[in-house]
């Protein structure tokens, strides 16, 4: 019996780091992440979107296994990621990559781009010497780079360069999936623009999964088929492009779109000005994540934590009042 | 209405082997009391060592001022004694940047911070400052701004910190603001908070303000004019409403259509229009118009002979070929 099967399974995700400044004798603990569920199918875009320090990144890394979780589940290609042997886990990051914002940081800067395009299939046994040089040749290409920069070192390029040099190494091996991590937000708008592009084409040509962090809603609304608002390790709202952004239904999805700011001449939203900042130190909430900072809160926010209901087919909602 | 501040022929840069690289060539703007200008451009293209000289604030060395005037009402900046300078800054003109961690002192508290520059440019007395560094706090809207004066940068917020960057920075009622990305590094909500207080701040005080940023959202909310800089040139410069619904310069109409925006984009995924290439390389660029490579509308003559910047109609400027 077939059934339709998701690339990528979480499950109640949590993940709590030792809070740095602690008050009193409690050792406090940061929760990062609270309980995050989501999936994502094959070819498909899932928007991560939220305020610094909302837990983008720590999703991210914990689908990767770079940072163990304290509770939840994630399966991938129908494999429980958390309990697969080392051996199996190193075959499948073949099939999952990540682009980080900063590429230089990754890029190791004592190789020329040849060298640190090879890697990966030195890495992984794959072709002879002279089969990967006719890889590296076709992913230069792909990523709109020329041949010439083969013998170059990562200094010598520009940001925009860097990024499509971190492009090329992730899609390197054919990955189904790829956690791109703030990947245009180090970029100037008209570079911007180039790279978004050339990760929708490669989306469209490759069959790409793409789990795409960024806190821009205006960059999210252009490249995700589905989003997903976390707000202090909770998503607080999730639903396809259309419902989040035509409507949204949570008060903080609501005030981060209505923050964007508008070019002249497009219709203005009616701005909803949120006070204070996310604050950084929290507990285990046993209330709704966004209280402090709610422009409709009602004495129930203050008592229980709204679940993440669906208010129509595939949208989510996290909220006492909207859902 | 005489010019606040007034800029002419600017030149900024530093020596290189012998010959005289330049990243700023040859500026020349005005900024009139209680508006906010804007300027806009991407990484690289001088925005910031345009302001920083403004405040004889340059990196020196290597970078320093080659040629052209900085007036701000009849006094000569850049040949203004250092004493006299200093009565200047922090008073009538006063600077927030982008990285509030860096422009405040680790050490000491905000507290300490504000009142130092208050005690510095006016006869109050310690408690008055005191006073009045509360007083600050409070517009810049921090909430139990009694209690903060008495916090370490490092235990803010990055908003929080940017709102002290500014507390300081309005201390002294300045009448001109400059301010350098100050709110890129932030969320957007916070972003808006800040905007919408420096818009309140200069109608309350008739401040006028130098609005640095690449976001041209942003230059929308907060700019009554804006100037758009390319590879160390103004290449145009208006009012919003005229740049934003008749751009003239191809780089400006680039930027405006490359920028992700919330409204077209809902109902189907659509590519982004792109402007090829790259800005060029400090001290390589190209002969002619030097947006010439990576404009979609160049002409022959385009690639040989540098536009000059010209007014096409009241207050807007370009330098482009294609409208001579
Ligand atoms: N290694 C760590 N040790 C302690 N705390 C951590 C660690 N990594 C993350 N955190 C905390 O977990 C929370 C979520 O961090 P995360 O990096 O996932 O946020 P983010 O949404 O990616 O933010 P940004 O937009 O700034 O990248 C933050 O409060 C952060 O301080
Ligand atoms: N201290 C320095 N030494 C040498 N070159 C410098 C120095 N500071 C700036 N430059 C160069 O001068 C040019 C203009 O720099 P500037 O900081 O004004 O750019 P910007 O428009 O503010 O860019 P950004 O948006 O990245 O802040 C850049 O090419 C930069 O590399
Ligand atoms: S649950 Fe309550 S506090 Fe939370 S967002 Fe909804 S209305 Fe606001
Ligand atoms: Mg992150
Ligand atoms: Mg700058």
């Amino acid at each position: 019996m077939a059934t339709i099967q998701n690339l990528l399974e979480v499950k109640d995700l949590t993940k709590t780091f030792p809070a740095k400044e602690g008050f009193g004798t409690f050792k406090q603990r940061v929760y990062a992440l609270n309980g995050v569920s989501f999936v994502m199918k094959e070819g498909e875009t899932l928007g991560l979107v939220g305020e610094s320090g909302s837990g983008k990144s720590t999703v991210g890394r914990l689908i990767l296994r770079l940072l163990e979780p304290d509770s939840g589940q994630i399966q991938f290609a129908g494999k429980n990621l958390l309990q697969v042997p080392p051996n199996e886990m190193r075959s499948l990051r073949k099939s999952m990559q990540i682009i980080f914002q900063d590429p230089f940081a990754s890029l190791n800067p004592k190789k020329t781009i040849e060298q640190i395009l090879e890697e990966p299939f030195i890495i992984h046994k794959i072709g002879d010497k002279k089969e990967r040089k006719e890889r590296v040749a076709t992913l230069l290409q792909k990523v709109g780079l020329r041949q010439e920069h083969r013998t170059q070192y990562p200094h010598e390029f520009s940001g925009g360069q860097r990024q499509r040099i971190g492009i090329a190494r992730a899609i390197a091996l054919n990955p189904k999936f790829i956690i791109a991590d703030e990947p245009v937000s180090a970029l100037d708008v008209s570079v911007r623009a180039q790279i978004l592009n050339l990760l929708q084409d490669l989306q469209n040509d490759l069959g790409i999964s793409f789990l795409f962090i960024s806190h821009d809603m205006s960059v999210v609304s252009h490249f995700c088929d589905r989003v997903a608002v976390l707000y202090l390790g909770k998503i607080i709202e999730m639903g396809n492009r259309q419902a989040i952004f035509e409507r949204p239904a949570h008060p903080y999805t609501e005030a981060l779109l209505s923050a964007v700011p508008q070019m002249y001449g497009e219709t203005k939203k009616r701005r909803i000005l949120i006070k204070g900042d996310i604050s950084n130190l929290r507990e285990a909430p046993g209330t709704c994540v966004f209280k402090n900072r709610c422009p409709i809160k009602e004495p129930v926010c203050d008592q229980e934590m709204p679940e993440l209901k669906e208010i129509t087919p595939g949208h989510f909602v996290a909220c006492h009042l909207r859902s | 209405m005489h010019p606040l501040l007034e800029v002419k022929g600017l030149k900024v840069g530093f020596r290189f082997q012998n010959e005289t690289r330049l990243a700023v060539k040859g500026i020349s703007y005005q900024v009139f009391p209680g508006e906010t200008l804007a300027i806009v451009g991407e990484s690289g293209c001088g925005k910031s060592l345009s302001a920083l000289s403004i405040l004889r604030l340059l990196p020196y060395p290597p970078i320093e001022v080659f040629e052209g005037t900085i007036k701000f009402k009849s006094l000569d900046i850049l040949k203004m004694h250092r004493d006299a300078l200093n009565q200047i800054r922090g008073k009538a003109i006063s600077m927030v940047f982008q990285d509030p961690m860096t422009s405040l002192n680790p050490t000491y508290t905000i507290g300490n911070q504000i009142e130092e520059s208050i005690l510095r440019h006016t006869t109050l007395l310690k408690t008055e400052a005191r006073k009045k560094a509360i007083d600050l706090l409070e517009q810049v809207e921090i909430p139990s701004a009694q209690e903060k004066l008495y916090a370490y940068p490092h235990q803010l917020s990055g908003g929080m910190r940017q709102r002290a960057l500014i507390a300081i920075a309005l201390s002294c009622e300045p009448e001109l603001l400059i301010a350098d990305e100050p709110t890129t590094a932030l969320d957007v909500l916070i972003q808006a908070q800040i905007l919408e207080l420096l818009q309140k701040l200069k109608d309350d005080r008739s401040m006028s303000i130098l609005f640095i940023t690449h976001d041209l959202g942003v230059v929308s909310e907060i700019a009554q004019r804006v100037l758009v800089m390319y590879a160390g040139e103004i290449v145009e410069m208006g009012p919003v409403q005229n740049l934003f619904k008749e751009p003239l310069h191809p780089y400006t109409k680039g930027l405006i259509n490359s920028v992700p925006t919330l409204k077209n984009s809902t109902r189907r995924k659509s590519r982004l229009s792109e402007i090829p290439g790259q800005v060029p390389a400090l001290g390589d660029s190209p002969g002619g118009c030097s947006f010439h490579p990576r404009c979609p509308e160049a002409i022959d003559k385009c690639k040989t002979d540098a536009p000059p910047l010209k007014e096409y109609s009241p207050g807007h400027q370009a330098r482009c070929w294609l409208y001579e």
